[in-house]
C-alpha cells in the first residue's frame, strides 16, 4: 500500500483521494498502452474510454477535483494520491505503474490543474485524448499546456510555470523590494520588463529590434484615404469574399501537412537550388524523418525518405544530421512498438533502416539492444547483416558498448556477415569479461576461416567456464592444426590444470585425443609416467592414456604398451584400460 | 543608416538552460566537498575554480547571473532551468540546500574571483549559524559584493513599479485574460451586457504579467532565431499564448503608440506587433487555438530572413540600388531557409516557412497600380506557377503591411498615424489584399486605430482607446484636451466608453496635431 508522506496510507485518504488515486492508477496503465498499440487499436479505444468513463463517474460522485503536481508527487487538495517511493541507496527499485505520472505533468510546468464538477463528457474525453497524446510521442510538436490550452476546455482550469518569468529577488524574506540606496548590493532583479524589454526588442537596439530587421519592406502610399468611407467601399466585396476565404482556409487546413511538405520543399528548391538551401531543406526534412520513424509512421517516413533522397542522394549535406537526428530518436519506445508490432512492421523496419544506409546503423543497434521479443530483434539483425556486409568496421564502437547483450547481439550479426573481415572486430572482444559475451564469440568464430579464427579460439582455452570451454575445443578440433594440440596439451600441463572442474579436464584430454599427432606422444608419455612408484591412479593418468590411445598412431601404441609393463601399479592398469578400449569392437 | 548602440542581450536561453544544469552541480559539489573541507584547503579551492569555469560561458553573454528556487522550479536569469528523470535529483537537492538556507537563491557578478566565493561560502556553509537575510548580511559585512544570497524571490514587482512597464499606459485594457484556460471564446469573463470594467483599478495583475511574459519569450524567441539556429516550436507556441488570450478577451490591438508621436519612446518589435494585429484577424476570421498559435509563431518569425541580408542594405527603401533590391526581396526566401534550417519539420513549421516565404507575395493581381518605387515588383519572391498560397500568410502579410507602415523609417514615415496606415491599407494597398482580410483587420483595429488622436464633434480632443465593435465609428476613447487645446490633467481625463451617441468623431488628427509632450492619456 502506498504509504502518504506522514506515513499515510491509500486506507487512510479521503474517499475522493482513494477514487482518483484509483484513477490515475487506471490511466497510468493505458497510457502505457498508448505508448504501445496504434491509436486505432480496439484496446487502445477501450482503454481510452474506460478512462474517461472512470474520470466522469468520479467528478459526478466527488465534484470539482483539484490537483497539485510536483515533480513526485499528484495531490487531490492536500491528500498524495500518487507518490513515487524513494529509491534505498543500492536496493533494487521495483517501479510502480505510476511512477511516470507526475513527471508528465511536471516536466511540461503544470502545477494545478482543476477539473470542474459537471464537466462535459467531450471536455472529459479531450482531457484523456491529450494525456495520451503528451505521454505518446504523438504529441510532437506541443507540450502538455499547448495541448490543454488549444483545446480551451471550458469545464478544466490550469495553472501553469511559465517557460521564462520575470523574477524579482530582493534583501527581504517573502517581502517586497526595498527601494532607494537601500537596494545598493542587496537587492537586484533580473526584469527585462518595461524599458528592458524596449530595449532588447525596440528601439534602443536600434530601429530594428534584435532580430536585424534594418530596412522598411512596404512603400509608404501618397495618397490619402478616409477609413469610413474606404470601408463603406469595401463592403459589398466582403460579403462573398469572407465565404470564400473561409472555404479556401478549410481546404488548406483539410490537406495534410505530410502532403504539402514535399511540394513545398521542391518549390523552394526550382526558386533557390543553391547547395545552402538544399542543405537547409535536407536538414528540415531529416527532422521531419526522424519525428515519423520515433511514431513507428512508416508512411511518413517513407515519403520524407523520399523526399531526401531526391535533395541529397548521396547524403553529402545531410550525413552528420542524419545520423544525430537518429541517435535522438527514442530507441525504448520504438523498440516497444515492435515488440507489439506484427510481421509487417519488423519487415518495414529492416526495409526502411537499409535504405536509409549506414547513418542508420546506430539507430539500428539501439532497438536491437532494447527490443524484447525475438522477432523483432530478428528484424534488426537482418538489417544490420544488410547494411554492414561491406564495412563490418561500422558495428565496432558497439563492441565497447557497456550493455554485454549489446555486444553479444553485435558478435552474433559479425557472425551472420562472416569472412576475414570481421576477426579484427572480434578480437576486440575476445578478453570480455562477460562469459555469454565469449560464448557467442566463439559461435560467431564458425563463420570465419580456420586460418583466422584458431589464434582466437586460443586464446579461449584459459575459460574456467566448461560449457564456453566444451564449444571452444569443439570448435578448434574441427581443424587438426599442430598449434591447436601444442595448445590443448599446454593447458593440461599447465600447473593450474588441477583446479579445472573435471568436466573441463575431461574435455581436454578428449580433444587432444582428437587433434593431437606423433609430436605430443613424448609429452603423454611423461604425464603417463608422472609420479614414482607408488603413484596412485589418478585421472589425469588415466585420460593421458586414453588420449594416447585416440591419437592411436605406433608411437602412441607403443607408449601405451610399454606402460602395460611398467613398474607403476597405476600406469599399468591406466595403460591396460585404454588398450581394452582399443580391442572393443 | 548608423548602427545604434546595441544594449546587453540576454544569453540565449537555449544555452542558459545547457549551462544551468552544469552551475547547478557544480554548486552542489562545492556544498558536498564543504562538508568535509575547510573552504581554504585545496581540495575545496579546486572544486571553486570548476564553479567559476562553470560560470564563464553565462559572464560572457551577461555580466549577471541569478540562479533562483521559486515554487518548486530552478530559475537561472528568469529562464527555467528544464527538469528531466536523469537531473531532477540535483534540482532538489539545490533547492532543498537554498531552503536550508532561507534563501531563494544566488546571484553572481561577472569578475567572481575564487578568494571572493570562498569568503561567500565561509557562511552558507553554516546554515544552522547563518541563513535568511543575516546570510545576506554577513556576506555584505565580509565585502563579497559578486556573490551574494537572494533572499526572496517573486515573479511580483515590489514596491518600484517600473514607469516604463509596456503595459503601464494602456489603463484602457478591456477584461484581461486570466493565466488559465476556459474563458468563453469571443469575449471575457463579464456578462455581454454588464459596462466594460475599464479604468485603472480594472486592469488585473494577470494582463500586465502575462503582456510581460509574452515580450520576453518573444524576445528571446527571436533572438534565439536570429543568433543562434534552433527554434524550439514546443516554446514558442507558449510565448504567443498570452498575445491569443488577449485577442480572445477582445484586448485592443495597439500597435506601439505612435499615434503620440514618440515613436522612439513606445514602438515595440514590429513582430511582436505583427503577431499581435495577426492574431486578432484570425480570431475576428473565426480561426480555431490550434490555428491561431501557428499563425502568431509565424507571425513573429516572419521577417526572420532579413538576418541574412540586413548588413548589405544602406539605404532607405525609396534609394535601394538594384543590387539591394535584389537583397531585400530575397529575405522571405532566406527567411524559409533559415527556418528549414533551425526547425523541426512538422505541421506548425511548415505553416511558419510558408509565411516566411509568401508574406510578400502577390495575393491577388493588383486591379488598379500600386504606386511603386521604380523596379520595385507587384510581389516577390517569384513563385512557381500554381503554388498553393497559404491563407496564413495573407493575414501575416495585411498585418505585416499595417503595422510598417505605422513604423515606417522614412521620413514622411514619422508623421503616419494609426488612421493614416489603416486609410493606405483599405485605399492604394486595397486591391493586395482579400477584402475578407482587410475586413477583419479594419474590425481588429476600428476606423480610428488605439492611439490615434481624434477631435470630438464637442471640439475636445480625445485619444482612442479601443474600437468599439458594435459601432467602429464611435471608438471608446479618453478626452484628453479641452476645446482651446488645453490638457486635462490624468485625473480630470474623461474617459468615453464609447463615444454617447450625442457625440461623434469630427477628424483624426494629423501628426503635426499630436502634442509635443505625452499626455494624461
Amino acid at each position: 500500500m502506498a504509504p502518504g508522506p506522514s506515513g499515510q496510507t491509500v486506507r487512510e485518504l479521503s474517499p475522493e483521494a482513494q477514487a482518483a488515486a484509483a484513477w490515475f492508477r487506471q490511466l497510468a496503465r493505458a497510457l502505457r498502452m498508448f505508448r504501445l498499440y496504434r491509436v486505432d487499436n480496439p484496446t487502445v479505444v477501450s482503454a481510452q474510454e474506460a478512462v474517461a468513463t472512470t474520470l466522469a463517474d468520479l467528478l459526478a460522485a466527488h465534484g470539482t477535483l483539484q490537483l497539485r503536481f510536483s515533480a513526485t508527487e499528484i495531490r487531490v487538495g492536500d491528500e498524495p494520491v500518487v507518490r513515487i517511493a524513494p529509491r534505498a541507496a543500492g536496493a533494487d527499485h521495483v517501479a510502480s505503474v505510476t511512477d511516470e505520472l507526475p513527471f508528465l505533468f511536471y516536466r511540461d510546468g503544470v502545477r494545478r490543474l482543476t477539473i470542474q464538477s459537471g464537466a462535459p463528457r467531450s471536455d472529459v474525453d479531450s482531457f484523456v485524448q491529450i494525456l495520451r497524446s503528451a505521454s505518446t510521442s504523438q504529441g510532437g510538436q506541443d507540450d502538455l499546456v499547448t495541448l490543454l490550452w488549444q483545446s480551451n476546455l471550458s469545464s478544466l482550469h490550469l495553472e501553469a510555470v511559465p517557460l521564462e518569468q520575470t523574477i524579482y529577488v530582493s534583501a527581504r524574506a517573502g517581502g517586497a523590494a526595498v527601494s532607494g540606496e537601500a537596494r545598493k548590493g542587496q537587492v537586484f532583479a533580473w526584469s527585462p520588463t518595461g524599458s528592458e524589454i524596449r530595449a532588447d526588442l525596440g528601439q534602443m537596439a536600434g530601429a530594428q529590434g534584435l532580430h536585424r530587421d534594418t530596412f522598411d519592406d512596404w512603400q509608404l502610399p501618397l495618397e490619402r484615404v478616409e477609413v469610413p468611407e474606404a470601408y463603406e467601399r469595401l463592403l459589398p466585396a466582403v460579403e462573398a469574399a469572407l465565404p470564400g476565404f473561409l472555404q479556401a482556409w478549410d481546404e488548406e487546413n483539410a490537406r495534410g501537412w505530410t502532403a504539402q511538405a514535399p511540394s513545398f520543399v521542391r518549390g523552394l528548391i526550382a526558386m533557390d537550388a543553391s547547395e545552402d538551401m538544399r542543405r537547409a531543406l535536407a536538414r528540415s526534412v531529416v527532422t521531419w524523418l526522424s519525428g515519423a520513424l520515433e511514431r513507428v509512421a512508416w508512411d511518413e517516413a517513407q515519403d520524407a525518405l523520399g523526399l531526401l533522397n531526391e535533395l541529397d542522394p548521396e547524403r553529402r549535406l545531410c550525413n552528420e544530421e542524419l545520423t544525430s537526428a537518429l541517435a535522438g530518436i527514442d530507441a525504448q519506445a520504438v523498440a516497444e512498438r515492435l515488440d507489439e508490432g506484427d510481421a509487417l512492421d519488423h519487415s518495414r523496419l529492416a526495409g526502411f533502416v537499409v535504405a536509409l544506409g549506414a547513418p542508420a546503423v546506430g539507430f539500428c543497434v539501439d532497438i536491437m539492444s532494447r527490443a524484447d521479443k525475438a522477432r523483432a530483434r530478428a528484424a534488426t539483425v537482418t538489417a544490420l547483416c544488410y547494411l554492414c556486409p561491406e564495412q563490418p568496421e561500422m558495428l565496432a564502437p558497439w563492441l565497447a558498448d557497456p550493455r554485454w547483450q549489446v555486444v553479444r547481439n553485435v558478435i552474433f550479426v559479425l557472425g551472420l556477415i562472416g569472412g576475414p573481415a570481421v576477426v579484427p572486430l572480434l578480437r576486440t572482444v575476445s578478453r570480455h569479461p562477460e562469459p555469454r559475451v565469449r560464448r557467442q564469440l566463439v559461435q560467431t568464430l564458425g563463420a570465419v576461416p580456420p586460418e583466422e579464427r584458431t589464434p582466437l579460439l586460443i586464446e579461449q582455452l584459459d575459460s574456467r567456464d566448461s560449457q564456453h570451454l566444451a564449444s571452444t575445443l569443439n570448435m578448434l578440433t574441427r581443424d587438426k592444426a599442430p598449434e591447436v594440440a601444442r595448445a590443448i596439451l599446454d593447458c593440461i600441463e599447465s600447473p593450474d590444470f588441477e583446479s579445472r572442474d573435471e568436466a573441463s579436464q575431461r574435455a581436454l584430454f578428449a580433444a587432444l585425443g582428437d587433434v593431437a599427432g606423433d609430436r605430443e606422444v613424448p609429452a603423454l608419455e611423461t604425464l603417463l609416467h608422472k609420479g614414482n612408484w607408488f603413484a596412485r591412479r589418478t585421472f589425469q593418468r588415466v585420460a593421458t592414456a586414453r588420449a594416447l590411445r585416440r591419437i592411436g598412431t605406433p608411437s602412441a601404441m607403443a607408449v601405451l604398451e610399454a606402460g602395460v609393463r611398467a613398474r607403476s601399479e597405476a600406469v599399468r592398469s591406466a595403460c591396460l584400460e585404454a588398450l581394452a578400449l582399443r580391442n572393443k569392437p | 543608416m548608423s548602427e545604434a548602440p546595441r544594449p546587453s542581450v540576454r544569453p540565449g536561453d537555449e544555452r542558459l538552460r545547457e549551462h544551468g544544469l552544469q552551475i547547478i552541480m557544480r554548486f552542489l559539489a562545492l556544498i558536498r566537498v564543504g562538508r568535509s573541507y575547510q573552504v581554504d584547503n585545496q581540495v575545496f579551492r579546486q572544486q571553486l575554480l570548476a564553479f567559476i569555469e562553470a560560470m564563464r560561458p553565462v559572464f560572457m553573454e551577461v555580466p549577471e547571473a541569478i540562479l533562483v528556487s521559486l515554487d518548486n522550479d530552478l530559475y537561472l536569469n528568469g529562464v527555467r532551468l528544464p527538469v528531466k528523470v536523469t537531473n531532477l535529483r540535483f534540482h532538489q537537492a539545490l533547492m532543498e540546500e537554498f531552503g536550508r538556507r532561507r534563501v531563494a537563491g544566488v546571484r553572481m557578478l561577472d569578475g567572481i574571483t575564487p578568494a571572493e566565493l570562498e569568503r561567500f561560502f565561509r557562511y552558507f556553509l553554516q546554515p544552522d549559524v547563518y541563513h535568511g537575510p543575516a546570510l545576506l548580511e554577513a556576506c555584505v559585512a565580509e565585502g563579497t559584493t559578486r556573490i551574494l544570497p537572494a533572499v526572496n524571490a517573486s515573479t511580483e514587482e515590489g514596491d518600484s513599479a517600473n514607469p516604463f512597464d509596456p503595459r503601464s499606459y494602456d489603463s484602457w485594457t478591456e477584461e484581461a485574460p486570466t493565466a488559465g484556460f476556459g474563458e468563453p471564446e469571443g469575449g471575457g469573463s463579464a456578462p455581454a451586457d454588464a459596462p466594460a470594467p475599464y479604468g485603472v483599478a480594472s486592469i488585473r495583475p494577470a494582463a500586465r504579467k502575462s503582456y510581460s511574459l509574452a515580450m520576453l519569450g518573444a524576445c528571446s524567441l527571436i533572438t534565439t532565431t536570429a543568433l543562434q539556429e534552433g527554434v524550439e516550436m514546443r516554446r514558442a507556441k507558449r510565448v504567443v499564448q498570452p498575445l491569443i488570450d488577449g485577442a480572445f478577451a477582445n484586448e485592443p490591438v495597439v500597435v506601439g503608440l505612435s499615434s503620440l508621436s514618440h515613436h522612439d519612446e513606445y514602438t515595440y518589435a514590429h513582430s511582436v506587433n505583427v503577431c499581435i494585429v495577426a492574431v486578432t484577424m484570425g480570431h475576428i476570421l473565426g480561426l480555431d487555438r490550434r490555428a491561431l498559435a501557428d499563425l502568431g509563431v509565424a507571425a513573429l518569425l516572419h521577417d526572420v530572413g532579413k538576418a541574412a541580408v540586413y548588413d548589405r542594405i544602406r539605404h532607405p527603401l525609396e534609394e535601394f540600388d538594384p543590387e539591394e533590391r535584389r537583397l531585400a526581396e530575397s529575405h522571405p526566401l532566406e527567411g524559409a531557409k533559415l527556418l528549414a534550417r533551425s526547425t523541426t519539420l512538422n505541421p506548425s513549421t511548415l505553416r511558419c516557412m510558408h509565411v516566411a516565404l509568401e508574406h510578400h507575395a502577390g495575393f491577388r493581381p493588383p486591379a488598379a497600380p500600386v504606386t511603386r518605387a521604380a523596379g520595385e515588383s507587384a510581389g516577390y519572391p517569384d513563385l512557381p506557377a500554381g503554388w498553393p498560397l497559404s491563407r496564413l500568410s495573407e493575414i501575416v502579410a495585411a498585418a505585416d503591411c499595417y503595422v510598417s507602415l505605422q513604423m515606417h523609417r522614412s521620413e514622411r514615415g514619422k508623421s503616419v498615424t494609426p488612421y493614416q496606415a489603416l486609410g493606405a491599407m483599405l485605399g492604394p494597398y486595397a486591391s493586395r489584399f482579400d477584402p475578407a482580410i482587410l475586413w477583419s483587420l479594419v474590425h481588429s483595429v476600428g476606423f480610428y486605430p488605439p492611439g490615434q488622436l481624434v477631435e470630438l464633434s464637442s471640439g475636445v480632443t480625445a485619444v482612442v482607446l479601443a474600437p468599439n465593435k458594435e459601432d467602429l465609428s464611435r471608438p471608446h476613447v479618453r478626452v484628453i484636451m479641452d476645446e482651446c487645446g488645453v490638457p486635462f490633467s490624468p485625473v480630470e481625463a474623461k474617459e468615453l466608453r464609447p463615444i454617447p451617441p450625442t457625440l461623434s468623431v469630427r477628424r483624426p488628427l494629423e501628426a503635426h496635431e499630436y502634442p509635443a509632450v505625452p499626455l494624461a492619456g
